[in-house]
């Protein structure tokens, strides 16, 4: 019996189906089945207490109409099917309370749907939800005046019953207890999944930087050989007056010791945030270290650089320093000849977060390029014009996602860049 | 005159590293013999062997970390269960990139090991290794 249920339910779902819209089309599966019970119970007391024939023909149908919307849900159809399964459920519930009047508590079945279209309509249908909420306090309303209004309310007269009605009354409970039942199920799995999801995703992210890891450790090895060797041959044939020789060698050591800082800069990558323990620190402090690592280049550049009491933050010292010195080196390196880069560094404090922002007059980045140079080995520029690995705004990136945040540039061609980032306060998971 | 070592031992499975390890030791000049084993398993069954009543006593052993098989640190361990007149004279701990800070970490665990060395070994390194440990030899 159990497994029949599950199979009503499940009509309409296969693996193509998006999870999301797979919970609803089982909740209106669902929702047909609570349906199709409650008016089989009308049904079987209408049986006993013979009520007259015409209303238990209109309990047969509404059975029937009931079975439309699993039926829609079959064919695929799943959006209608929910649409439907409002419709018919309001217009009979509606119905049946006109036509036999108010004592019987018929009427109150709308309550027990009413919080239906909040679920069945996904969030970008809130004018619908709206609409057919309304639907239903509006009919309940309709109903009542009806009652109030008009003298002979009832179209067929049943026999008033208390029982019944205190029947009634245990319904409507039960249909709203097994909503509910039905909507926490669903979600609870639904959430289940996602937890699921997100723990596999977790975990292939670790295996990718562990093989980052592995792929760069492990490259090293035959790569410091082959530079053992072109030094031998260096060395034991290295008096050649052979100018191709030269040539030949010059593109050798080129490549190997790009290729060399690649394979480091891989595996410095991997290893962000690996080495230490996040503490507190005093970025006032930690910039002024930084700009006395950069001081040749901001003298040979005429840099001028403006900050002002920067405030004590919760991160990774190393990675913050690295940061912070990838940051302000493309500000003064990416600027033309003829001019001093100025430098400008500012932050404030936001709910949650610090927002910093370096920003500079130099050259500037097309629109076009903003999110593709936080990528690895990413480089706008010839190597003769500016030099560079492509590898410092990758290292950005993950440094201020290990610190919960986000980096992002605003810039457009000679106008300058504006790189910010943001770094979370206190938290919990560093 | 200058005393040359007799017999210096280089344990590691890749053979470029080996052919410039044994380059360099050659053209410093400090050895009678070197000796290349492949793997920890035949390194220990050479100290083992008796040739002439004698057995090899290397006075280095230049040993890498990373084998496959038997590793460097199971060799460790097999070596000191070796009678003292197996042993060879100092042991140097090969390391294969200059990152590896656990390997290192490790490494000064082992009592028996005398120094480590980042690769490839240069003639720079061995004479100050020769220095240190065989000042009489220079």
């Amino acid at each position: 019996m159990i497994k029949h249920i599950k199979n009503f339910q499940n009509l309409g779902v296969d693996s193509s189906i998006d999870r999301e819209i797979e919970k609803k089309i089982r909740l209106a599966n669902s929702m047909s089945i609570i349906g199709i019970s409650t008016a089989c119970v009308v049904l079987l007391y209408g049986l006993v207490a013979s009520w007259p024939f015409p209303v238990m023909i209109f309990i047969g149908v509404s059975i029937v109409a009931t079975l439309v919307p699993p039926t829609l849900n079959f064919f695929k159809k799943n959006f209608i099917s929910r649409i439907s399964f409002l419709l018919i459920a309001n217009g009979f519930t509606v119905a049946f309370a006109l036509i036999v009047g108010p004592d019987l508590h018929f009427q109150y079945f709308l309550f027990a749907l009413l919080g239906l279209p909040l679920i069945f309509l996904g969030k970008e249908n809130f004018q619908k939800k709206i609409f057919w909420s309304a639907t239903g306090i509006l009919s309940f309303i309709y109903i009542e005046c009806h009652f109030y209004f008009f003298e002979f309310p009832a179209l067929i007269n049943i026999p008033y019953s208390k029982t019944i009605s205190l029947i009634n009354d245990a319904l409507i409970g039960i249909m709203i207890l097994a909503q509910y039942y039905f909507f926490v199920y669903e979600n609870e799995h639904y959430i289940e999944e996602i937890k699921d999801k997100s723990n596999e995703l977790r975990e292939k992210n670790t295996q990718l930087e562990h093989f980052a890891y592995i792929a760069s450790h492990d490259l090293k090895e035959p790569m410091r050989t082959v530079s053992s060797f072109v030094d031998i041959i260096k060395e034991e044939y290295g008096t050649t007056t052979d100018n191709n020789l030269n040539t030949y060698f010059t593109f050798i050591d080129d490549s190997l010791k790009r290729m060399q800082e690649m394979i480091q800069g891989l595996l410095n990558y991997s290893r962000i945030g690996k080495s230490n323990q996040a503490q507190k620190l005093d970025l006032d402090h930690l910039f002024k270290e930084v700009l006395n690592d950069l001081e040749v280049l901001i003298k040979e550049e005429k840099a001028v650089i403006h900050y002002h009491d920067l405030p004590t933050i919760y991160g990774f010292k190393m990675e913050m320093q690295q940061l912070l010195q990838n940051l302000m080196t493309n500000a003064i390196k990416f600027q033309n000849p003829d001019h001093a880069p100025i430098i400008n560094f500012s932050w404030r404090e936001l709910s949650g977060f610090w927002e910093f922002c370096i920003e500079d007059n130099g050259i500037g980045i097309p629109e076009k390029k903003h999110k593709e140079i936080f990528q690895m080995f990413t480089k706008l520029h010839l190597s003769s014009k500016y030099q560079g690995n492509g590898i410092g705004l990758a290292f950005c990136k993950k440094i201020v996602e290990l610190h919960n945040g986000k980096i992002w540039v605003e810039s457009s061609p000679k106008n300058g860049s504006k790189f910010y980032f943001t770094i979370q306060k206190m938290n919990r998971d560093l | 005159m200058k005393k040359k070592l007799r017999n210096i031992l280089l344990i590691d499975d890749y053979e470029a590293d080996n052919y410039i390890h044994q380059r360099v030791i050659r053209l410093a000049d400090v050895t009678e013999k070197i000796t290349v084993k492949l793997g920890a398993r035949e390194a220990l069954d050479y100290l083992c062997e008796q040739i002439d009543g004698a057995y090899p006593n290397p006075e280095i052993i230049f040993l890498d970390i990373n084998m496959p098989g038997m590793s460097g640190w199971e060799f460790l361990d097999e070596y000191v269960k070796l009678d003292e007149e197996q042993k060879a004279g100092i042991i140097v701990c090969m390391l294969t990139t200059s990152d590896a800070s656990s390997d290192q970490e490790k490494a000064a665990q082992y009592d028996i090991i005398n120094d480590f060395s980042n690769k490839p070994l240069t003639k720079k390194k061995l004479m100050t290794l020769i220095e240190q440990y065989f000042p009489d030899y220079l």
